[in-house]
Parts: C-alpha cells; structure tokens; sequence
C-alpha cells in the first residue's frame, strides 16, 4: 500500500475530539430537560437555585414552551435535582470516554 | 390552546414506506420497527403501498394507493432517484392512537428521550434544529430570502382541532406547491414535507414562528455516506468516508440509505438490540 493510501486510510478512522465533544454537548442539552406536572423544564444551576430559596411551598414556574406550571417547591427540587446529576454525570463520564478516543 | 388532558390516551408510532426502484424502504423499515419498538416500546403502525410485502410484525398495518412520485439526490452519488413521498398530510387521518409520533424510517431510534414528550402540553411538535455530523447546530431557511423550516423527520401530535387544522394545511400546501413555493420563495424546487409543514405552522399559528410547536431537541444528521456503525463501550461509532465520530448512544438521522441497505446495518442492529 502506497503512503498516500496509509495517510488516506488514518484520516477515515480519524475522529476529532472538539467535534464529538459539541453533540456530546447537543445530547446533554436535551437531556437536561424534565417534564413535570405537564410542564417541560430545562434543568440548570440557575433554576435550582431559584427554586431551592424560594419562601414558598408551591410557586409557579414558566415552562420551556411558556405555559406556567404549578409545582410543589420540595417535590421538583428533589426530582430536579436528581435529574440534573443523573445528567451531569452521564456527560462527565463520556467526555473523559471521549478525551481518550483519537481513532475508532 | 393547549388540549392536553392526563388521561389514559393510546399513545404509538406511525410510519410511513413505500418502496421505489432504488431503495427497498420496506428492509429499512423492518431494522426501524425493531430498534423504535426495543427503546420505546410503543405500538407501531405502518403505512405501505398495495405491492410492498411486509415479512416482520407491525401491530397494524395500512396499505395505500400511491401514484405520485417524486425525485431527490441520493447520499454519496449525487444522481436523481425516485422517491415516494405520500401524503404525509394524511397521518392525521391514518394515525389510529390518541398521541401520534410520526417518525422517517430513516431515523434511527436509540435512545426514549422522545417518551418524555408524551407527559407535556402541545397540540403537536416538530423539530426546527438541526445539527449535521462536524457542524453546528442551526435553524435552516428555504430559501436565502424565506423562513426557517422545521423537520418533519419527527412529528408528535396530539388530535386536536389545531393539529387537524395544520395537517389539512400540510395537505393544501402540498396538492398547491408550485404556488406555495414561489410564495415563500424556497430554494429547493421539489417538494419537501419539512417545507410544507413549516409553511404550514406558519399559517397556523398566525403567520409567526412559535417555539410552542418546536421541539426542544436538535435533530442530529448524518448527511455523508457511512461506512459502519458501531457501537462500543456504550459509545456510538461512526465511520464515514473522510471521518469519523464518536458519539453518546443518541437517535440519529441517517440519509445514507444504502448504508441502511447493509449488512453492516443490520449486525448494528441486531447488537444494539441485545446489549442495550
């Protein structure tokens, strides 16, 4: 096999991190998102931290396709919670998969 | 209005194949059937052509009369073939659950993040990102001058007067498209279900784009040829002709459909099938 047949045949079982680390990142972004009470949250540090100081036992939050949703304030920050480190976990692990992979 | 009740609705997949001179859908849809009905367990319904023979089980099956045909570029080759896009307007009407998830056979179902849709408050959803492999994720317009498109590779609809509303859109838009695409000046002179269901939304929702109709999830497309698909070490690996991804097991888009066609496919398949 010629060098340039070898080089051609590197670059197809090449795979670039930077790219599979932005659909990684594409995949997590849906993944955030929780339904609730009929409602489509997307999970993030800023909602947890709204809801976990909010003085109230039930609040009204405005879903991602506007409607406003009625929660039990200890419910969701639990079930949020949980759904956001599930999440974070899955992305922390493949990312360090993906730190390891330069050729499939 | 929103319609959504929590009550106990019939929820499913429906599909539509129709095979051509180039492409045996009907070998794609049978690898489509088992990987959607392996991740979300939802009854399936298919919706074919009076030839088509179908050898796997579906939990209905709807044959339809198709004349019109249309013509598209294949992956890879670049050369016109047929292509027999039914009236999708039609799953509206064919559809027999509560809660519809129409779906191409095309994309591949890897993961039950769309189950999630089921529990929230829409008429209908349709995605409007798209992120092709080694690119960015973007809202894509028909034509340099037009409005953005959605696609209609994945639709949930809910029977609702506003739903049934947009599906006869789709329908007018479709039977009228040489005066709808000049209307809304699209580039592509063939006509596309994404188009007429974005012109369509458009309509419905007063002549605006409204995020409530959209997916919150980004279509993920693989537009180039694919050489193998693989899947290792709970990662997805794709090989294509110049490069390859590796990707978190997620439902993906394949235009390849020759590659679909394959032996490679299959074995996919059926791994995928045992080990997830």
């Amino acid at each position: 096999m010629s060098d340039l047949s070898n080089i051609v045949n590197q670059i197809r079982i090449a795979t670039d991190f930077h790219t599979n680390k932005k659909i990684l990142k594409e995949r997590i972004q849906t993944d955030l998102h929780m339904t609730h009470n009929g409602g489509m949250f997307k999970i993030t540090p800023e909602l947890l931290a709204f809801v976990s100081t909010w003085p109230l036992e039930t609040l009204y939050l405005e879903d991602v396709y506007e409607n406003p949703v009625e929660v039990d304030r200890q419910v969701f920050l639990v079930t949020a919670q949980q759904h956001y480190h599930k999440v974070m976990n899955a992305w922390h692990q493949d990312h360090a998969k993906l730190q390891t992979i330069r050729k499939i | 209005m929103q319609n959504y009740k929590p009550s106990e609705k019939s929820k499913g997949i429906l599909v539509f194949a129709f095979n051509n001179a180039d492409t045996d859908y009907i070998k794609i849809t049978e690898h489509f059937v088992r990987l959607a009905r392996h991740t979300l367990n939802l009854p399936i319904t298919l919706v074919t052509g009076q030839q088509e023979t179908i050898n796997f089980e579906v939990d209905q099956l709807i044959r339809v009369d198709t004349s019109n045909g249309n013509s598209r570029k294949e992956v890879g080759t670049g050369r016109r073939i047929e292509w027999r896009n039914f009236g999708r307007y039609y799953a509206y009407d064919l559809s027999p659950y509560d809660e519809t998830l129409v779906l191409d056979t095309d994309y591949l179902v890897l993961d039950d993040q769309l189950l999630t849709y089921f529990d929230t408050a829409w008429d209908y959803l349709i995605p409007d990102r798209n992120m092709y492999l080694g690119q960015e994720a973007t809202v894509e317009t028909m034509g340099r001058y037009s409005l953005p498109y959605i696609w209609a590779t994945n639709i949930f609809f809910r029977k609702t007067p506003k739903t049934q509303m947009l599906f006869e859109l789709v329908g007018k838009v479709q039977r009228n498209y040489f005066y709808y695409k000049s209307l809304y000046n699209t580039s592509v002179s063939n006509f596309r279900n994404d188009y007429a269901f974005a012109i369509a939304d458009y309509i419905v929702n007063g002549y605006t784009s409204n995020i409530r109709t959209h997916l919150n999830r980004t279509l993920i497309t693989a537009d180039q040829p694919v050489m193998s698909l693989d899947l290792v070490d709970n990662m997805l690996h794709i090989r294509g002709t110049e490069t390859a991804y590796v990707l978190p097991v997620l439902n993906l888009h394949i235009l390849d459909k020759r590659y679909l066609q394959s032996k490679n496919f299959a074995d996919f398949v059926e791994k995928f099938c045992n080990e997830k």
